[in-house]
């Protein structure tokens, strides 16, 4: 064999061994990795579906990625261990930052990772769903309420307004892009469609009523709230609002911005003897990408070849809405204010336009490669050909995953005290509930049903005692005094706070 | 000798070199470019409310405020409201500090706690006549504070135009004084801002 001969078929064989070989960790199937984890923990043993995803995740370096640490942060939360989850989610925020600093200063960066893809979309790094980026500061939020820090929580409230502001600019920026490109090729901007594609999947009415694809009604409804009992009805405003504007027709929603004005007036709070009670319902996982493979005719010097290439689909949820939340005998109504699977689907909308374009440069490449191998060696080249493209042609299944599906909210003034709370039949409790505000997280994950760590924020005013019969006006005053309620929020842990699950 | 001159002239550039640091602040500086920039710069980066904003809103009802005469006699205002009715988060409470910061330091009026201020009045009462752990004659007494003749309530509102290409945000900002006694309007003002971008 010369040398010629031997480079005509070793320089491809060489490019694609890497890929077989080296790439086998970075295409593993985070789909399989979330089905294994869910499996561990179905039961409500986090700690064996923690260890489940670190036995998947064993290097240091895996340890470092965002979705690894975005998965762990959520497992650590399940578990109530909201002191690592939020280290764990600090670590996948770090990553978030990176991504909008470069979003912000250079964006070309950004715009240019999509170069990876041409090999496979697993081996793009993944930088998160625009949802998720907006998730992660939620949660910390979430933590941090749960742990009564609510200064760090205004802080990833604030973060998150902030966040959603640069992905809009980003996303912005990249359509201008896309469409100057494709304005430069004289290319079609509708979309390239692929026979047998589930389309309708993307093209449900409630997916296109979305908004965008990262802005959820939770986030901002959970900002208003917070911001209400801190005092900042300036700010607790627009919160509902957008939750109204992102969510329309949920009553919830509504009452939170038609009652502020009531809520926050010095009156109404030194009266009130009930603590205003925010129930965050949670439901299922968020769904998974499911690949689906295509064979698709590409056009080669020596005539056709047929190339597989595998996009991801998302199946619609069939799982039952839940409607309301029973405490004792009053009933209030649950609003569905996120879907997970409605926005994954959206996103994915958004992103099978540039998806599928990809995807044909890379059927079209892998045409060629498979042409050559099999033309300079023979039968063997060709089956490396085979293999490799099918190895490498798998469709990006990495998405979070253990997210809830969906997330409910209802507002109850109630009574301090151990409540029970029942939705859908399931039994939560008994929940103590202390304080003027208390944010309640409940989940129903796989067969359990969990209750989160209650954060209370602010005191009830003091009960007055009886007047007595004939008060002088100074020690009256005295009285009123004391009893006016404290507005402002203690940063001080109500000592017992439910641990039941 | 040439041992001399070279310990010379080490201490001749220190001593130059200390005279220049004398002047000038050392700067760290790593790799990022990273500038104080003019407080009262405008600011044109988004067309979303921003610190010009902030500062256009304040000189204007100061400046109107003062105008009016209606402060004789230095009497005490107290901040109500100030109502954010639009879609964005603006922490309306720092154009009303920018507000009352120029009006106190104009020294033709004085304010009194506003009712987000309150609380800490209270605890801080509540400590002196509580706690036993201070000198009688030396507590603030209660019920001796001074009540506000007017109060000062506001609003922001927002229309936000957008298409394609388009994005066009008009704010209006509204402040009333209200002579609490009477409720009547003493004074009234307000500020519009257009800010257009385009893509």
């Amino acid at each position: 064999m010369g040398p010629s001969m031997r480079n005509r078929y070793f320089s491809p064989l060489a490019l694609l061994a890497p890929l077989i070989l080296g790439g086998c960790v970075a295409m593993q199937s985070h789909n399989e990795t979330a089905t294994m984890v869910k499996a561990s923990g179905a039961a409500g043993d986090f700690k064996a579906a923690i260890a489940q995803l670190d036995q998947r995740n064993p290097s240091a370096d895996n340890k470092k990625e965002l979705l690894y640490n975005m998965e762990r942060g959520e497992l650590l939360r399940l578990d109530r261990q909201y002191g690592q989850s939020t280290e764990a989610f600090l670590a996948a925020d770090a990553k978030v930052t990176a991504w909008e600093e470069a979003a912000k200063t250079d964006p070309q960066r950004l715009l240019g990772m999509v170069g990876a893809s041409l090999i496979s979309e697993r081996l793009k790094e993944y930088e998160g769903q625009d949802y998720e980026k907006v998730w992660l500061t939620t949660r910390l939020a979430m933590n941090r309420i749960g742990v009564s820090d609510f200064d760090k929580a205004r802080v990833d409230v604030k973060r998150t307004h902030e966040r959603e502001a640069i992905i809009a600019e980003f996303r912005s920026k990249e359509t201008s892009e896309a469409e100057a490109e494709a304005k430069a090729k004289g290319a079609q901007t509708t979309n390239t469609e692929l026979n047998g594609y589930p389309v309708e999947t993307l093209n449900d009415p409630e997916v296109l009523s979305l908004k965008n694809g990262y802005q959820n009604a939770l986030s901002h409804y959970l900002a208003g709230f917070l911001y209400e009992a801190l005092n900042e009805s300036g700010l607790a405003a627009p919160g509902y609002r957008k939750a109204i504007e992102l969510r329309p027709g949920v009553g919830v929603l509504e009452d939170g911005l038609s009652g502020l004005d009531d809520r926050t007036s010095l009156t109404w709070k030194r009266k009130q003897r009930q603590t205003d009670v925010l129930f965050l319902v949670e439901y299922g996982t968020a769904p998974a990408r499911v690949p689906k493979a295509f064979t698709i005719p590409v056009p080669v010097r020596s005539g056709i070849r047929t190339v597989s290439i595998s996009y991801p689909t998302i199946d619609p949820s069939t799982s039952p809405q839940l409607s309301s939340l029973i405490v004792g005998d009053k009933t209030f109504p649950l609003g569905n204010v996120v879907d997970l699977n409605l926005m994954a689907r959206r996103v994915l909308k958004d992103e099978m336009p540039g998806m599928v374009l990809r995807g044909m440069t890379r059927a079209i490449a892998k045409g060629v490669l498979q042409d050559e191998l099999s033309k300079n060696a023979g039968m063997f080249g060709s089956l490396i050909g085979s293999v490799a493209s099918v190895v490498t042609e798998q469709a990006d299944d990495r998405i979070w995953r253990m997210l809830p599906e969906r997330v409910y909210v209802a507002r109850a003034h109630l009574p301090p005290g151990e409540h029970k709370v029942m939705v859908n039949g399931r039994e939560f409790g008994p929940i103590k509930i202390d304080g003027q505000y208390a944010v309640v997280p409940l989940r129903f994950y796989e067969s359990v049903a969990l209750v989160g760590e209650v954060g209370s924020i602010g005191k009830l005013p003091e009960q007055e005692p009886p007047p007595p019969p004939a008060a002088a006006p100074v020690k009256s005053k005295a009285v009123s005094v004391k009893s006016t309620k404290k507005t402002q929020a203690s940063t001080k842990k109500p000592e017992a706070s439910t641990k039941s699950k | 000798m040439p041992k001399l001159s070279l310990i010379l002239a080490l201490l001749a550039s220190v001593a130059l070199s200390a005279c220049a640091t004398g002047v000038q602040s050392p700067v760290v500086r790593f790799d990022r470019q990273v500038n104080y920039g003019d407080a009262k710069a405008v600011e044109l980066v988004t067309n979303e409310f921003g610190s010009s904003d902030l500062q256009m809103i304040a000189e204007k009802m100061v400046g109107s405020l003062l105008e009016t005469g209606i402060f004789q006699g230095r009497p005490t205002v107290t901040i109500s409201t100030v109502k954010n009715k639009t879609s964005e988060y603006i922490d309306t409470t720092n154009v009303m500090n920018s507000i009352q910061t120029a009006l106190v330091k104009s020294g033709k009026v004085r304010f009194t706690r506003s009712i987000n201020e309150m609380q800490a009045g209270v605890d801080e009462l509540q400590r002196q006549n509580q706690s036993g752990l201070y000198k009688s004659k030396t507590t603030a007494k209660v019920g001796q504070m001074t009540a506000a003749k007017y109060s000062m309530e506001g609003e922001l509102t927002s229309i936000v135009k957008q298409n394609s290409s388009t994005k066009d945000v008009f704010y209006k900002f509204t402040l009333k004084l209200f002579d609490v006694e009477e409720g009547t309007i003493e004074w009234q003002d307000e500020k519009e801002i257009r800010k257009t971008s385009k893509r």
